[in-house]
Formats: structure tokens, sequence, C-alpha cells
């Protein structure tokens, strides 16, 4: 095998573009076909170029996309070709290949900084046609700066809010819900690490840094069988790789975090690293507090370091991630909440050959929060919850021939969690120890998947993924007889099961299969059913995610939640694939979502059990989208019509919901539109607008009053039955970036914009309270008025 | 603990961004019949007189009174056969006098309405109920005058606690009040002159929001420091003279949980990090149609009491005076005879 790679030095393009390069020698291979493959980067920095569409028009058209480490493989009759790179924000190249054997050809591509081009979202030309991947997003970070956001911080997560089939229960909520789906069905994953808390600051910001940021991906139905472990979706955020070539920084301020960025690399072309810092200095905000609060301190941070390196073979590829984030809130400085994430996560990428690729992840991610009150000696308390998983996986690609791709794989997770300790603070404090067992688990997968084209118009994406989980000891297990309530009247027996036992176990398979019909050369149909299964919950009941909520592990008496999709979608692209449209229709079932007895306690509960209810869900939804992804105005408009509904269905608790009948979601909101536009008006100015509206969550509203304890209280209606005011919101801003001149020590970039510019009221929540005897409603806001922010960066 | 989060999210966010708001919201609720019984009171063992009140509940937008539920008849029963019916004295109320309870024994409410239907409550332990160790005041200059209850359980199995206040206070009148409000019939009259006029006052007002402990967290039945109430700064209630009458009853961790729940949702904060409103039902049902929800607790056990008064002296600085009202006269010989007699 012969490996062009290009040099460091500049190479006129046109030399390159009308070379011929010959792979092997003639008379090398007897095949027909055979496999070219290599990776594509960025000319300027090294890094690798996701998406990048690798295609041949002559004697048929074949093509194919790098995966997010910018690899390609395609399988090509022995021959001459005129090879096609394209990708979105990137300068289109061709390669002259003379194909005599199977080899690697590496490409760099130039970054296209042609204003009437500008491209705001990455993803294959047309890869939505032409892919049998369906109910997937994917954001660059480049769009994901372009939308407006409060107080002028980048924000991934918003971003990914503006998404049809995603939404939120308020403003300040970071938990998003993915087609009818709870927020703990995500599985968030950065570079592979699971991040359980996504939110700063009770959600007001998403704890990824943008400047570590390559892409986001999320995967709302084709939920590809390497992935498991939740029912909802995958948002699997890929950080950057380090400039291989030259040492480069950028520092922001904004009103309320800043930021530096380094990033540059170690050994020249092959190791690089990128490093990125936020933290606040909201304490300010604080100071606007009545004098009450005048102790009260906030503080968070987040930290990345990501480390590449490739061998000098070309053949291995290792990465390195670590991110830390933290939290601290203290209320007038008598209580105080902590929490944060801590991961860590190495991958190895090895191409045995051109056709076969494998990649081991071993890594660690961690998460926890406390409480610490010492506002009265006698109680003074901490409070402590963590969890902890240690992951290895296995995932493997092979090109098998040009009609089927298999990828296949072995996973492994062992969890340990501590599931809260309430212990006594000081010699005065009369709190009485309590400290639950730890709880452990081990969630194991495997998976195979092919990818097979069946003809030219006919593709099938066909996988299953079996999972297992084995609940561990050492630990105390109530048991109930079946089919009958769980009450401390009913139990059988706690037993004591020891370090090393398989206490429990659940297993299944998980199917996902997706299927796309060329309509024609621009347009396609496509179907999927995807199956799912969840080992681990989120206790919660309130609306949105709380920095308090824990997570609970299967175990013999709460099941693993279960969930089933089934959806269809049309595609069609207009104006050369510049204009992207969709419509996708979903059927959703989830089976044993928790939910809780009324009045439950969820956090330092020996018998959670008892206290669980199983609920049913379904939900259902037709999403609409259009994209313009190039030109002077790019941008997008989303309408979706979707119901999540829930309905308590065991036959073991006494206790129902609306009388056991379905009832909306928290996060039901039927109607939902959104349209994100950016418009540049010549190199250095651009101009974005972002507007959504919504139907307002359900809310349980009182109904009735009634006198009681010596003042008239309220009646509350059943669940959920009534809808707190529509949403409506409108933002800008504007994008001001410095002169273009390349020999500049320092780049710079303003932004100046206003959220919520009509400046409506929307309703974060609705509520009701005996005020002197009387039953008040207030409607509460949280930007409330139109809000102005600005941004500096400076690159270097 | 919740709560101080949702401040704390609220706080910062709403006043720190100067840009969140609260408005008064009104929703539009769909009307429906809401006309469910709503059963208050304790069953107390000696001491004091056991009094249930009965009415119903009101539609939200209704601008009308709760109504009463009158002409009940309503009977403690206990599991030993005994049965006291109880004695309407209006308003709703019923009271049974003092009750002698069997300590051994468990006791219910049973109710049959005017219109036929029969409720019952749980048939509940007599708990009993350790004394009050002190009710204490501080007087905090930002805030006011605060007023704090101390208790604990030797033999630490109390746990639960509930405290109810009844407020009175003296206060000088505002005006000379030359009229007078007499009935039978209903009119206003000249106040005669030989009468002397009212110059001192008394009001009172009883507690309005659930102050109910647990110490089930902690290693000894203590209750240190729990505040009931607060005296605003420059209030009225502190012109003269202010005692506070402390009732404490215990109960069992299902009430306690019950009454945890209704404060919850009807006096904490809609956030969205509050738990949603949920369905509690009480340990009161209807016999004659069991799906038809009731609302209200009822347990049993003796109430213990203690009563502080707090002098405007011990108040040095308190900042409440009656204040004069200012009247422009001209300077002539009526006006002088006005002045002498209205000077107060």
């Amino acid at each position: 095998m012969i490996d062009y790679a290009q040099g460091a030095k500049p190479v006129q393009e046109a030399t390159l573009e009308n070379k011929l390069y010959v792979i092997g020698t003639p008379g090398g291979s007897k095949d027909p076909t055979v496999n070219l493959a290599g990776y594509i980067r960025n000319t300027q920095t090294g890094e690798p170029v996701i998406g990048v569409s690798v295609y041949v028009d002559a004697p048929k058209r074949i093509g194919v996309a790098t995966d997010q480490y910018g690899y390609y493989s395609i399988n090509l009759p022995r021959g001459r070709h005129v090879l096609h790179i394209q990708s979105i924000g990137m300068r289109d190249t061709r390669r002259q290949v003379m194909l005599n054997d199977h080899g690697k050809l590496n490409i760099e591509l130039a970054e296209q900084v042609i204003s009437l081009k500008h491209v705001t979202i990455t993803g294959e030309k047309a890869g939505n046609v032409r892919g049998t991947q369906m109910g997937v997003e994917k954001l660059s970070i480049k769009t994901i700066k372009q939308v407006p956001a409060v107080f002028g911080e980048a924000d991934i997560l918003r971003v990914v809010l503006t998404l049809p089939g995603v939404k939120s229960v308020g403003e300040a909520s970071t938990g998003f819900n993915v087609r009818g789906g709870a927020a703990d069905q995500n599985l968030i994953l950065f570079n592979d690490a699971t991040i359980y808390n996504p939110s700063h600051f009770f959600g007001m910001f998403s704890t990824f840094n943008p400047e570590v940021v390559k892409s986001v991906e999320l995967y709302k139905a084709s939920i590809p069988a390497k992935y498991g472990g939740r029912l909802s979706s995958v948002l699997a955020v890929d950080g950057r790789e380090g400039n291989k070539k030259k040492f480069a920084g950028v520092g922001g301020i904004g009103l309320l975090t800043s930021r530096i960025n380094l990033e540059g690399p170690l050994v020249n072309d092959r190791t690089s690293f990128v490093f990125g810092a936020r933290t606040t200095y909201a304490n300010w905000m604080l100071k606007l507090l009545p004098q009450e609060y005048e102790n009260s301190k906030v503080n968070f941070y987040d930290v990345n370091l990501l480390l590449s390196h490739e061998d000098k073979k070309k053949k291995n590829n290792f990465y390195l991630t670590t991110y830390l984030s933290r939290d601290r809130f203290a209320l007038n400085s008598d209580t105080t909440y902590g929490y944060g994430n801590k991961n860590i996560s190495f991958k190895w990428k090895h191409a045995f050959n051109s056709k076969f690729s494998g990649m081991v992840t071993a890594g660690y991610d961690f998460y926890d929060y406390n409480i610490n009150s010492d506002a009265k000696e006698l109680e003074a308390y901490k409070m402590k919850f963590d969890i902890g998983q240690a992951n290895l996986k296995f995932d493997f690609n092979y090109y098998l021939n040009s009609s089927h791709t298999l990828d296949f794989g072995v996973s492994n997770i062992l969890y340990k969690l501590h599931p809260g300790s309430y212990e006594p603070v000081g010699k005065e404090s009369e709190v009485i120890a309590d400290i639950m067992e730890p709880e452990q688990g081990m969630e194991s997968a495997a998976y195979i998947a092919d990818h097979w084209t069946i003809t030219d118009k006919i593709s099938l994406d066909a996988g299953i993924r079996w999972s297992m989980f084995n609940y561990l000891g050492p630990r105390t297990v109530n048991y109930y007889p079946a089919g009958v309530s769980r009450t401390d009247e009913n139990l059988i027996e706690s037993k004591q099961h020891h370090r090393g036992d398989f206490i429990n176990n659940y297993n299944g398979p998980e199917y996902r299969v997706g299927a796309r019909f060329a309509t024609s050369a621009t347009s396609s149909l496509k179907v999927s059913y995807n199956t799912m299964r969840q080992y681990i919950h989120m206790l919660s009941n309130t609306t949105a995610i709380a920095p308090t909520d824990i997570w609970k592990l299967s175990d013999p008496n709460i099941k693993p939640q279960r969930g089933d999709q089934v959806a269809l979608g049309f595609y069609k692209n207009f104006k050369s694939n510049t204009i992207e449209t969709s419509v996708e229709v979903y059927y959703k079932n989830l089976h044993d979502y928790l939910d809780y007895k009324s009045g439950a306690s969820l956090v330092l509960n020996h018998k959670l059990e008892q206290d669980v209810i199983n609920t049913k869900g379904k939900a259902y939804g037709v999403e609409l989208m259009v994209k313009k992804l190039t030109g002077k105005l790019n941008g997008w408009i989303s309408y979706t019509y979707s119901r999540t509904l829930l309905k308590v269905d065991d036959p073991t608790t006494t206790e129902t919901v609306n009388k056991g009948d379905f009832y909306p979601s928290n996060y039901d909101k039927p109607h939902d539109v959104t349209m994100v536009g950016n418009y540049r008006f010549s190199h250095r100015v651009s101009f974005s607008l972002n507007t959504t509206y919504s139907t307002g969550r359900p809310i349980t509203l009182p109904i009735g009053k009634y006198e009681y304890a010596g003042a008239v209280r309220t009646l509350y209606s059943d669940r959920n039955a009534y809808r707190i005011p529509d949403y409506f919101r409108m933002d800008m801003s504007l994008n001001i970036e410095g002169n273009h001149k390349v020999h500049q020590k320092t780049h710079n970039s303003r932004t100046f914009g206003v959220y919520n510019l009509t400046a409506r009221r929307n309703a974060y929540s609705v509520y009701f309270v005996s005020e002197n005897g009387y039953v008040k409603g207030y409607k509460l806001s949280i930007f409330g008025a139109a809000i102005p922010f600005v941004n500096f960066n400076i690159r270097f | 603990m919740r709560n101080r989060l949702i401040y704390a999210l609220l706080g910062v966010v709403l006043l720190a961004t100067g840009a969140g708001c609260k408005d008064p919201y009104t929703p539009d609720i769909t009307t429906r019949n809401l006309n469910y019984p709503v059963v208050e009171g304790e069953i107390i063992n000696g001491q004091a007189e056991t009094i249930f009140k009965l009415s119903r509940t009101a539609m939200m937008a209704d601008t009308s009174y709760i109504k009463d539920e009158l002409n009940a008849d309503i009977r403690v029963e206990g599991d030993d056969n005994s049965s006291r019916q109880l004695a309407g004295i209006g308003g709703g109320r019923y009271t049974a006098g003092i009750l002698n309870l069997n300590t051994a024994a468990k006791y219910r409410v049973h109710i049959r309405t005017s219109d036929g239907k029969e409720y019952a409550s749980a048939f509940v332990n007599v708990h009993t109920n350790p004394p009050i160790d002190s009710v204490t005041w501080r007087w905090e200059p930002a805030e006011g005058v605060k007023v704090f209850v101390h208790t604990h359980d030797p033999a630490n199995n109390t746990r639960y606690y509930r405290w109810q206040y009844e407020e009175t206070w003296e206060h000088d009148v505002y005006y000379i009040s030359a009229m007078k409000y007499v009935t039978p019939p209903p009119r206003v009259i000249e106040r005669p002159a030989n009468e002397t006029l009212p110059i001192r006052c008394w009001q009172y007002e009883n507690s309005s929001s659930i102050i109910i402990h647990s110490t089930a967290r902690l290693q000894n039945d203590i209750v240190k420091d729990k505040q009931l109430l607060t005296v605003p700064n420059g209030s009225w209630k502190m012109g003269v003279k202010y005692t506070v009458l402390v009732k404490q009853f215990t109960m069992d961790k299902q009430a306690f949980d019950y009454w945890q729940m209704m404060k919850r949702n009807t006096e904490s904060l809609g956030s969205i990090f509050d738990p949603q409103p949920s369905e509690s039902r009480g340990n009161i049902t209807c016999l004659t149609n069991p799906s038809e929800p009731v609302i209200g607790w009822v347990s049993a056990g003796s109430v213990q009491e203690q009563r502080i008064w707090i002098s405007r002296s011990q108040l040095i600085g308190w900042r409440y005076s009656l204040i004069c009202e200012e009247t422009q006269v001209p300077a002539i010989a009526d006006s002088r005879r006005f002045i002498s007699a209205v000077a107060c």
C-alpha cells in the first residue's frame, strides 16, 4: 500500500487538483473493487473535518462521508477516478486518482471565507437525503455562536432547545425533553464521557465551554447501536482538536463569565492540546440583592483539557479528554450548595488496515452534590450524594464491501453510587447521622449493526444491541411478594447481599432499524424503528432538573425503563441542496417510567421502592423543518406538533394520579415554532435573529378554595389540567469582527445584542399563595424585560 | 431545603437581573361544581374543648363566602363503643365540651350531613403531648419582634409537632366615639352623655399559617427556637400591651405528612423547583360515596398551652404611636372651644 500525505508546505490548489495520484502499482490487485481511505483535515489548523462528502460521479455515483475523526473509506472500481471533496464551510476540491490497489490518501481542505458562501450548519451536503439516519440534528459551533443567548454567553444547550422535538419546562432550566422523554432519558456525552448535570447556576448556563466544542449531534430517532442506556436521545458533544500548526488563544469577557482558551501543537503536526477555562464573577449580581442576602456568594467554573496525538505511521490516534465543573452557592452563608462533574476519558483509534478500524475508550465519570447548613447549631448538617461510573468500550468499524459496512463492539459500565448521607456538623448538632448504603451495578452491552446499500435507491441500517444490567452487592435489599403493594406490612424479608454477589439481572435486546428509499436524486423517504432500555433513573418530583436530584440504579424492586419509537420521514432538497426540507412523524411508547406517591421524600429514603409508582407514557408528534444552509441569509424554521401523555398503570399501588387516566406530562407543549436566522452584511458584520413561540406548559391549578387552619387555602385541579400562558420570545444580536488582516497579532470580535427584544413577560411559573387569609395568584417571569448584552473576544 | 433553593434561584436571578417580575394572575378556570366537605378539628383529651368545624369547598372564582355545613350530626366515637354527640354552636362549629378520653382506646369522628351522607375518619390513637418548655421573644431590629417556642420530650417519642397561636393586643382608640351601634333593631344611636367614652380596646388575631416541625432527624426530641411569628417593626400590636397564647399539638407521621403537604400546596412558592401540587387524601372518607374527596385530618391528643405578655415598656424605641390628626382651624373663639373638646 502506498501512502500519499500532502506536505505542510503550501502547494497551489490547482496543482493538487490536477496532479494524478497513483495508488499502488499497475496490476497490484486483482480485485475489481479497491478501497481508498484516509483523513481529511483543515489546512490551517490540522483539525480533522467531519462530514465531508467524498464521491465520484462516474461510472456511477459512489459517495461516503468522513466520520467524527475526519476519516473516510470508499470502495471504488479499479481505474482512473475524479474524487470530489465537498464540505460546508470548506473550499470544494477534487483529486485525480489512478487506483491500482487498496491505498490511503489524506487530503487537506482550505477554509472558505467567502462571505457569499458563509455556512452555518455543518453536515454532509444532501446528507439528510442520502443517509439512512433520521431524527438527527447536527450543529457546528459556528451556528451555536451565532444564536443570540441571554447575557451573550454562547450556550450549546440553549441552541439545542431551538431544534424541533426538543423542549424544556422553563427558561432557566437546562434539562431538556426530547420527543416526550423525561430529562433523565438523555445521554449527554462530551467526547464519550457522560455528563450527569449539564448546567451551571441552577440551569442558567450549560457547562459546555463553547470554545472547546467542535460540534454537537443530537440523535432523536435512529440512535446508532453503539449508543445505549437512555431512552430518549443521545446528545454527543465533540470536543475540538487543538491547532496542530501553531499556538493560538482566545480571551473573552462577558457580563457574567470570562474565559480563556489556549491551543497549539506539542509535537508539530502530531500532538496538540486545547485548554479552556471559564469562571464567573456573578457575585456582583448579589450586591444588588436586598441587605439580608449580603453574605450570599455564587461561584462556578469549568475547565477542559483535551489532548490529541497521531503516531508517525498515521495508524494510531490518541485522544485524552479531561473535564471539571463546579458550582457553589451560599445563601447568606448559612446554607451552602455545591455540585460538580469530573470526567476523564481516553480514546485510542487504530486503523488495522484501510477497511478495518477500531477504537478503545476508557473513562471515569463522576457527579456529586452537597449541602451544608449551619443556620442553627442544634440542627447543623451536611448532606452529600455522588455517582461514579467507570466505562470501557471497544468499537469497530469494518468496510466489508461497497454494499456492507459493519459496526460492532462491546461496552461495560461499572456504577457506584452513594445515595445520600446526612451528618451532623459541629459539637452542638443533635443530627443523627444517616448514611445510605452505597449501591453498585454493572451495565454491559454488545452490538452489531450493518449498513447495507441494497441498491442505489434503497439502503438499510439494521442493528441489534443486547444490554444487560447486574445489580451488585454488598447491599441490603427488601423483598415483597409479586403483585401486591410494596408496604412494610407486605415486606417478606430484608436480605443482606455480600460483596461480589450478583443480586439480580435484567437483560434484553434493543433493535435499531432504519431504511431509506430514494424517491429522486434530491428526495427520500425514511422509516425507523428503535427500542431502548434504561437502567439508571433520576429521582425527581420537581418540574425541572434541580441540583438536588439524585440518581438510582434499577434493583429487584425498580424495573428498567423501556421505550420504543417508530418514525417516518420525508426529505427533499431544493436549489442544489442549499435548502433542506423535512417532515418527520413519530410515535413512542414508554414503559416503567418512574413517578412517586404524593409527598414521597426521595432523598435519604431507605425504602424508596415503597414510594415509587410505575407509569407508562405515549408520545407522538410531527416535526416540520426548512433549513437554508448557505448564502448571506441562512438559518432554519421549524414547527412541531407533539403530545406527551402519562398514565399510572401500577397494579400494586393504591394511589393513582387523575384516577388512572392519561394526563399530560410537565413538558407537553403541543405547538412550537422556532426561527433562527442569520444575515451577513459583510465579512465583518452579521446580524442574527431568533424567534420562538410555544404553547404554555401544563400546570396543576387551584380550582377551588377552602378554609383550614385559619386561612383560605387552595384546592388543586387534576394534575396538569391547565396551562401557563403561551411563550413567545425574540432575540437579536450583532456580531462585529475586527479587520481580517492576516498578519496582525490579535483579532478581536464584539457581540452586541438584546435578549427578549419585545420585553414580553413570559410566565416562568404561575403560583398561588394564601396571603392574609386570601388566595392570590401570581405569574412570575424571569426575563420580563429586554436584556441588552455585550461580549468581547480576543483571538491571539 | 428546597425552599431555600428556590429563594436562592429566584432571589439571584430575578432581583439581580432587575428584569424578573411578578404580576398578579387570574387563570381562566372552566367552571365545575366543587362542593367537597372540609372537616377541621382535633379530638382533645381533657383541658380544652373539642371543637370541630364543618364547611364546604368553594369555587376559586367565587366571590361568595365559603359555606358552613350546618345541621350535621357529628359524634366522637371510640373503639371502646363510647360515643359523644357534638352540639352546633353556629358558623359550622360544633362542640363536644371537655372530653376525657381513654388513652388505651382509639377514636374517630363520625358525621352525618343534612343531605344524608355519612363520613367517618380513621380511628386514631390518643397522643401524649409534652409540656411547652418556654415561649420566648426577641426583638430583631431589622425585622421586628419574633416569638419562639421551645419544647422537648424526654421519652423521645413525640417527634411531630404543630402549633397554633392567638394574639391579643390592647390599643388606644383613634377617635372619640360619640355614636354607638345597638341591636335590636340594628341601628346607630348617639352615645348617652352619662356613658364613659371608650378609650381602650382589644383586638385579637389567630394564626393563619401552618406551623409544624419534626425532630425525626435528631437524636433527642428537642425543639429549640422554633419561630412561630414575627410582629413587624412599627406594628400597632405592640402599641400598648401584647399577649400571645401558644397551643401545642402532637401527631403521628401520617398526620404530619398531611399537614406538610397542605402547607406545601397552599403556602409555598410555585417555582419549578417545587414539587408539583399533589393530591393528598386525608384520613376522612365518605362512607356513602367513597370516591368523594374529603379535606381534613383528624388526630387525637392533649393540648399544651403557654401565654406570654409583652409591654410597650419592654420595647424601648418601638416606632408606633397614635398620631393625632391635625385639623386647621381659624383662630376664633369657636375654634378654641372645639380644640379643647377634641384634644387628645
